[in-house]
């Protein structure tokens, strides 16, 4: 998937929610305390700031998810497992961490452990 | 077709406008969760993050030029609107992003050579946005025995949405019967009315059940092109 692949809104598919997949969640891990970073849900029919970021840092972790089965290689080069960490590292405030992504069975993603110097 | 365009381009300045202010709300949180200086590495630019509030600025300025019938307005607004979705990476809400450039596109088209041009063009795309959402929908067996969407409610991002949908099972099918019937609109007013007071209530439940309240607003924009090809026809 490369950095110009989001052309391909110009050719909406509009395939929406098609194919309903076990949900995802992030955990991270500091000072040796597994957490689940919760991605907080709002309403607001006319503004709705909190809720659709929400949706979008979710969308991320679908995305990486993708393009690890494209790349599965080189995690660490893709622009989605930066923001991810970056979402794990901001989490973690001041401490080392790692994460993972889970869905209700099974680990899908696991990181090696980070400083926030690395991160 | 020309009281249609200005329906269009009144309900997608509406439309652009809240996304706007909806960005520039959020802009500080999205700049510490969603940086700038992660996804430019997609693009090989050294732009600078100082740039994004200013974009979101140029968004909401041009909003209210779309009620011009100046031809300009609305290509300026689709390459302001293409940036935004190369700042998120293709979009920031998904379907409600590749519905708002159809509605851009389709006005330009229709500022620039007529309006039965872009009118159809969003028409065309509002109808197939149904049928294919329903059909995608078909091909997979958890739509087809009901289980889809009460699993979608407890999903981590809807959860909470979970306890307002006691008939969830029996809105999934309801969902793939609208989405697939909805050519069936094109065949004359009246239904094209129906339809319209149908998929405006079904939006208005996705944004109070699932949060989309941008796609109420990006749909409800292309549906003047609808009513007006459904008298035509």
């Amino acid at each position: 998937m490369n950095g110009w692949s989001w052309l391909r809104i110009l050719l909406p598919s509009w395939r929406f929610f098609d194919s309903v997949s076990a949900p995802l969640a992030l955990w991270v891990e500091s000072d040796g305390r597994w957490r689940e970073v919760v991605f907080p849900h709002q309403y607001g029919l006319f503004c709705n700031p909190r809720g659709n970021l929400s949706l979008l840092l979710y969308s991320t972790l679908e995305r990486l998810l993708v393009e690890l089965s494209e790349d599965p290689v080189n995690p660490e080069q893709l622009t989605s497992y930066l923001l991810v960490q970056n979402l794990a590292a901001r989490d973690a405030g001041a401490h080392a961490y790692r994460f993972e992504i889970r869905d209700a069975e099974h680990v899908l993603l696991r990181s090696p452990l980070y400083t926030q110097a690395a991160a | 077709m020309n009281e249609a365009t200005e329906w269009t381009a009144r309900l997608l300045a509406l439309s652009w406008l809240l996304q706007a202010l909806e960005l520039w709300r959020s802009r500080r949180e999205l700049e510490a969760l969603f940086p700038w200086s992660l996804v430019r590495r997609d693009y090989g630019l050294q732009l600078g993050d100082a740039a994004w509030p200013w974009l979101i600025a140029l968004q909401a300025l041009l909003a209210p030029t779309l009620l011009s019938t100046q031809p300009v307005f609305p290509w300026l607004a689709l390459g302001v609107a293409l940036l935004q979705a190369a700042r998120f990476r293709g979009s920031y809400n998904g379907g409600s992003d590749a519905m708002t450039l159809v509605v851009l596109l389709g006005l330009a088209l229709a500022r620039t050579f007529s309006p039965r041009l872009g009118l159809a063009y969003i028409a065309a795309q509002l109808v197939l946005s149904y049928f294919l959402a329903g059909l995608f929908k078909l091909r997979d067996p958890a739509w087809r025995d009901g289980s889809a969407l009460p699993r979608l409610l407890a999903a981590p991002q809807y959860r909470s949405a979970a306890l307002h949908v006691p008939f969830a099972r029996v809105a999934g099918y309801a969902v793939i019967v609208f989405e697939c019937a909805f050519p069936l609109a094109l065949l004359d007013a009246q239904a094209a009315w129906a339809f319209t007071v149908a998929g405006i209530t079904f939006h208005v439940l996705n944004a109070r059940v699932l949060g989309l309240n941008r796609f109420l607003w990006a749909w409800l924009a292309a549906y003047p092109a609808l009513l007006a090809w459904s008298v035509k026809t």
